[in-house]
C-alpha cells in the first residue's frame, strides 16, 4: 500500500507541473492586465501605469515570469557582499543592469513555490499564503458541513430508496435528486435567503459571525445558524449524487447470492440491509470522495459570494477577475494537490472498503 | 374626565417626540460594502472607494473640500473639516504656495500632525519608490519645504491651477511612525504592514480590525479634537449587491453601500423612493459624477500613431472612414432617442448629458441644449456626408457615395460597437443603440467583451466605436489628458480618439494656467470648451446615472451632500 502510495505521489509530480505551466500560460495570454484593472483612469499617467507594471514584473517575457513564481528571483541576480546592490547575474536570462542606469537592479527577495513562497499578491500586497490561510477556516467549515450532511442524508436515502424500489419513497426521493442535482445553487441560495432571512426572518442573509468592531467571531457552535443555509445549499447537489450512487449501487447487492442468503437466515432486513448491503453498497461512493473535493472548491466559489461567507472560493473569484497572478496560482495549486490527494483517497478508501481489492 | 384623559394622551405623546427628537449618543454604523475589502489603508497608495471610505476618516489632508461648492475649505473649525491648513497665500508669479497649518491637531499616540509630516509624504510620492498612482501631482509640483511645524511651502514648477486640487490628493501619513519602519528606503512604504492596521493615524476613528473577506471597523477615537459621537464603523462585506440590499431592508446594516459609494440600484430606486416616503429609511438623491459615453475612433484604426511626433508636431493620423467627418457623428449624435437610452439602460433613472463632464462638475454648462432625438436632421446630414440609401430599404445599410470624404464609394455604413460584458447598463445602452441606428440604416455589430480585452482595444487605438463610462470626474474639469494631443498615445493616453482641436487645448492651457486661479474665470473658460466639444462630437455624449444614499432611521443627524456620504461624521448617533 505503502509503496502505491508513493508511486501515485510521484506520478502526480509532472501532472501538477503540466498543470502550472498550462494555468501560467493562459493568465499570461489573457489581455489586459491587473494595472489596467486598477489604474485605469485619466488622471493616473502612462508612465504611472508603466513603473507600477514594472514594480510587479508583469511586462517580463513568458519565461522569466513563469521562472520566478516557480523557483524564485534571488538567484537571477545576487549580491554577494550584502551592500544592496546585485554584483552579479545570471545573464541568460536578466542582465545586470535591467533599465541602463548604471546601477545595477536590486536582487530579487523572491523564492518561488518550490522553496514554499507563493509569493505576493498584487492587488492586496499580502503573501499569497496568509491570504489564503485567512480564509481557508470558512471554506473548510462549510465544505466539511456540506460533505457530511450529504453523507448522512444521501446515504441512508439511497439505500431506503432501493429497498422500497418502485413504491411512493422511492419515487419521490429520485425526483427531488434530480431536481437538486438540477437547480443552480447560486438560485437556491437566493431562494433560501428570501425564504428564511427576508421572509421569516429565522436565519441571518448571509455571513458568517456577527460584525463587531474588534473582528471577533465566536467558536462554531455560537453561530452555527449562520451555516445552515449554505450547508443546505452545497449539499443539495451531493445529497442527490449520493443517493443516486448508493441506490444503483444497494439494487445490485440486494439480488447477490450472500444477500438472500442473509435473509434465509432470518436475519431482520435492517440488518441485512444496513450490515450486509450497504458495507459493499458503499464502495462507488468512495470513488467520489475526489471529486467531490474538486466539486466543493467549484461550489463555493459560487455559495459563497451569494451568502457573503469569507471562504478561498471568493478569493478565487475575485483574483481571477483582477488577474492577480500569484493569488491565482496559489488557489490553482492547492486546488490542484486537493484533487490529486482526493483522487488518491477514493483508491485506498477503496482498499479499506472492499478487502477483495489489492494495490500493488 | 375625558379632558384630563386627553391632555395626557397628548402629555404622552409629546414625550414620545421629545424622545425620538432627541438622538441617542453612540451608536455603531454599520455600511454594506460591495466593492471587496480594501486593498490598502495606506492614504498614499489608496486607489479605490472602499480604500477611500476608510482613509478619509483615519488621516488627515491638507484641507477639507466644502461639500456644497466643492471648492477648497480651509480656517474652518466644524466636524466637516478635518483639513490642517488654516489659511494659504500663493506668490505673484503664481509659482509658491505657502500653507499656515493648525498647531492643535494630534496624531492618536499624542504627537502633533505638523508640516513635516506632509513632506515626508510628499517625499515618499515624488521618489517614484512607492506603488502610489498619484504621479499627477509630480507635473507641476517641483518641491515641498516645511519650514516649520506650522508652515508649508510648495514650490511649483509652473503655475497650474490644479496644483491646489493634486496637493490634496493624499492623505497625510505620521512621519516619526513610518520612518522608524522603513529605514531610509521609500520602498519599503509599499508592503509595510501599517497598510493593512494602521496603528497611528488621527481621524474620527482610529482602526479597528480588518477580517478577509468579513469586515472592515472603526473605533472612535476619543482623544479627537473634537467630540466624536459613534462608538465605530464596520463596512460589511457583501459580494452580492441584491443580498446587501436585504440585509438593508431587514434591518441587519445600516446603510446601503459605503461612505465612498451609493450602491442603491436604479432597478431598486422608486421602491425605496416609496418606502422613504412612508418613513421607513432615510434616501438622499444626486446626480452621479459618472459619464457613460462612445467613445468615436476619429484616426485611420488601421495604423494608430501617437498625436504628436517627435518634435512635438501633430503627426498625421489619417481619418476614421466613417468618424473622421464630424458630420457623421452630428448624425449619430441625433439619430438615437436618449430617453429609450435611459430608460432601457438605467431605469429611467438618469439624465442626458450635453458636453464632457456631469452636473456634479464645478466647470458644467448646464445650459448647452443636449442632442435632439431627430432621425430626419440625421439621414439628412448623412446623405450630405455622402451616405445614401442606395435601394430604398431602410433595412439595408446606407452606402456611401464618392461625396464621402474618407470612405471607398460603396462602403456600406457598418461598424463596431464594443463595451465590457457584465455591466447591464452598457448592454443594454449598445442594445438600444443598435436597434435605432439600424432603423436609419446603420448596422452596428454590438459587441461586449471582458475588460482585459476592451482595454487592450481601447488603450491600443484600435476600434471604431466604444463604450465605456468615467466615474468620479467631480474633482476638477481639466480633461486635457482626454482632449489634447498630449493624452493621444497609443498604448496608454486617454485620449484615445485622437481628438484634436487648437481651440480646446489653447483653452484647457489658458484655463490650466490663469493669474489667480479665479473660478469663475475658469469656468467660462471650460464652458467655451464644453460648447466646442458638443458641438464637434468625439464622444457622444449619452448620461449619468441618478444615484441614491439609503440610510436607516437608527441613524440620526444625518446631513448627507452628492459625494459626500457623511459630511458630519462625528456628530452621528446610531439608535440601537
Amino acid at each position: 500500500m505503502l509503496k502505491y502510495i508513493i508511486r501515485r505521489l510521484i506520478q502526480a509530480i509532472p501532472t501538477f507541473f503540466g498543470i502550472t505551466l498550462f494555468t501560467y500560460l493562459l493568465l499570461w495570454l489573457a489581455p489586459g492586465s491587473v494595472v489596467e484593472r486598477l489604474y485605469l483612469a485619466p488622471n493616473i499617467k502612462a508612465e504611472t501605469r508603466e513603473r507600477l507594471a514594472k514594480q510587479l514584473g508583469i511586462n517580463d517575457p513568458f519565461h522569466i515570469q513563469y521562472l520566478r513564481w516557480l523557483a524564485g528571483d534571488d538567484w537571477l541576480r545576487w549580491d554577494t557582499d550584502g551592500d544592496g546592490i546585485s554584483d552579479a547575474a545570471f545573464t541568460p536570462l536578466v542582465p545586470l543592469d535591467e533599465d541602463d542606469d548604471g546601477i545595477p537592479e536590486p536582487p530579487g527577495d523572491n523564492y518561488g513555490i518550490l522553496r514554499g513562497d507563493f509569493g505576493r499578491s498584487f492587488v492586496k500586497k499580502q503573501p499569497v499564503m496568509d491570504i489564503f490561510l485567512a480564509n481557508l477556516p470558512a471554506t473548510l467549515e462549510l465544505g466539511i458541513a456540506a460533505v457530511v450532511t450529504a453523507l448522512a442524508i444521501g446515504i441512508p436515502v439511497g439505500v431506503l430508496s432501493a429497498v422500497t424500489r418502485g413504491r411512493a419513497f422511492d419515487n419521490i426521493s429520485r425526483v427531488l435528486a434530480v431536481i437538486f442535482d438540477a437547480i443552480p445553487n447560486f438560485w437556491l441560495g437566493y431562494i433560501l435567503l428570501a425564504i428564511f432571512g427576508v421572509w421569516l426572518k429565522i436565519a441571518p442573509i448571509g455571513g458568517r459571525c456577527v460584525v463587531n468592531l474588534y473582528g471577533t467571531c465566536p467558536p462554531l457552535f455560537e453561530r452555527l445558524i449562520y451555516l445552515v443555509l449554505p450547508t443546505v445549499v452545497l449539499a443539495a447537489g451531493f445529497v442527490a449524487l449520493f443517493s443516486r450512487y448508493v441506490r444503483t449501487s444497494t439494487l445490485e447487492v440486494l439480488s447477490e447470492d450472500y444477500i438472500r442468503t442473509a435473509r434465509a437466515k432470518g436475519l431482520a432486513p435492517q440488518v441485512v440491509n444496513f450490515r450486509h448491503a450497504m458495507r459493499n453498497a458503499m464502495i462507488p461512493v468512495a470513488t467520489l470522495l475526489g471529486p467531490i473535493i474538486t466539486n466543493v472548491w467549484a461550489g463555493a466559489i459560487v455559495i459563497e459570494t451569494v451568502f457573503a461567507w469569507p471562504g478561498v472560493g471568493r478569493i478565487a473569484y475575485n483574483a481571477a477577475v483582477q488577474q492577480d497572478y500569484p493569488v491565482v496560482m496559489g488557489i490553482v495549486i492547492f486546488a490542484s494537490l486537493g484533487t490529486i490527494l482526493g483522487f488518491l483517497l477514493s483508491d485506498i478508501l477503496y482498499v479499506l472498503i472492499d478487502p477483495r481489492i489489492r494495490i500493488d | 374626565m375625558y379632558k384630563l384623559g386627553r391632555d395626557l394622551l397628548l402629555l404622552a405623546l409629546m414625550s414620545l417626540l421629545a424622545v425620538g427628537a432627541s438622538a441617542q449618543e453612540g451608536g455603531i454604523l454599520i455600511g454594506t460594502n460591495f466593492g471587496g475589502d480594501p486593498t490598502t489603508i495606506n492614504p498614499l497608495l489608496t486607489n479605490n472607494t472602499v480604500d477611500l471610505s476608510l482613509t478619509e476618516f483615519l488621516f488627515p489632508n491638507i484641507y477639507n473640500i466644502d461639500p456644497v461648492t466643492r471648492a477648497p475649505m480651509m480656517g474652518g473649525r466644524n466636524d466637516q473639516d478635518n483639513g490642517l491648513a488654516l489659511d494659504w497665500s500663493l506668490s505673484d508669479d503664481g509659482l509658491v504656495y505657502t500653507f499656515t497649518l493648525r498647531d492643535d491637531v494630534m496624531w492618536n499616540d499624542g504627537t502633533p500632525v505638523t508640516a513635516h509630516d506632509y513632506k515626508f509624504t510628499f517625499d515618499a510620492l515624488a521618489s517614484g519608490e512607492t506603488s502610489s498612482p498619484r504621479g499627477s501631482v509630480l507635473q507641476s509640483v517641483e518641491s515641498v519645504e516645511a519650514v516649520d511645524d506650522t508652515t508649508l511651502v510648495v514650490n511649483l514648477k509652473l503655475a497650474s491651477c490644479r496644483a491646489l486640487d493634486e496637493l490634496n490628493d493624499f492623505g497625510i501619513l505620521p512621519k516619526h511612525h513610518i520612518e522608524s519602519l522603513i529605514d531610509g528606503d521609500f520602498a519599503q512604504i509599499n508592503d509595510l504592514e501599517y497598510n493593512k492596521n494602521p496603528s497611528v493615524t488621527s481621524g474620527v476613528f482610529n482602526f479597528g480590525a480588518l477580517v478577509a473577506d468579513e469586515q472592515t471597523s472603526m473605533i472612535r477615537n476619543d482623544n479627537h479634537w473634537m467630540p466624536v459621537s459613534p462608538e465605530g464603523y464596520i463596512l460589511r462585506n457583501v459580494p452580492d449587491q441584491l443580498v446587501g440590499i436585504e440585509q438593508f431592508l431587514a434591518g441587519e446594516v445600516n446603510s446601503v453601500g459605503t461612505a465612498g459609494s451609493a450602491s442603491v440600484p436604479a432597478v431598486r430606486m422608486q421602491e425605496f423612493r416609496d418606502k422613504a416616503e412612508a418613513g421607513e429609511f432615510q434616501i438622499y438623491e444626486y446626480v452621479d459624477d459618472g459619464l457613460t459615453f462612445v467613445g468615436f475612433n476619429l484616426a485611420d484604426r488601421s495604423n494608430p500613431i501617437d498625436g504628436l511626433d517627435e518634435d512635438g508636431n501633430p503627426a498625421d493620423q489619417g481619418h476614421h472612414h466613417f468618424f473622421g467627418d464630424m458630420r457623421v457623428r452630428q448624425a449619430l449624435a441625433q439619430a438615437v432617442n436618449y430617453a429609450d437610452i435611459i430608460e432601457g439602460a438605467a431605469e429611467g433613472e438618469g439624465i442626458q448629458v450635453n458636453s464632457f463632464g456631469t452636473p456634479a462638475l464645478w466647470g458644467y454648462d448646464a445650459s448647452i441644449e443636449p442632442w435632439e432625438y431627430n432621425p430626419d436632421t440625421a439621414l439628412a446630414l448623412l446623405a450630405e456626408a455622402g451616405f445614401v440609401d442606395h435601394d430604398d430599404d431602410s433595412s439595408t445599410p446606407l452606402v456611401a457615395t464618392e461625396d464621402a470624404l474618407y470612405a471607398e464609394p460603396g462602403t456600406e455604413f457598418a461598424f463596431e460597437l464594443l463595451t465590457n460584458s457584465g455591466n447591464l447598463v452598457r448592454e443594454a445602452a449598445g442594445t438600444v443603440i443598435q436597434d435605432q441606428l439600424g432603423q436609419i440604416g446603420i448596422a452596428v455589430d454590438f459587441q461586449t467583451i471582458e475588460f482585459g480585452p476592451l482595454v487592450t482595444f481601447l488603450l491600443g487605438q484600435d476600434f471604431d466605436a466604444i463604450m465605456i463610462g468615467f466615474t468620479n470626474l467631480a474633482q476638477d474639469t481639466d480633461a486635457r489628458n482626454v482632449f489634447t494631443p498630449v493624452g493621444d498615445t497609443v498604448g496608454g493616453g486617454f485620449n484615445f480618439v485622437s481628438y484634436r482641436n487648437d481651440r480646446v487645448t489653447e483653452l484647457y492651457d489658458q484655463a490650466l494656467s490663469l493669474p489667480g486661479c479665479d473660478l469663475g474665470e475658469r469656468q467660462a473658460l471650460y464652458h467655451e470648451i464644453s460648447q466646442i466639444l458638443h458641438d464637434e462630437v468625439p464622444w457622444w455624449w449619452l448620461f449619468a446615472p441618478f444615484s441614491m444614499y439609503a440610510e436607516s432611521n437608527a441613524v440620526q443627524n444625518w446631513m448627507p451632500y452628492a459625494e459626500t456620504r457623511y459630511a458630519n461624521m462625528a456628530n452621528l448617533a446610531i439608535n440601537p
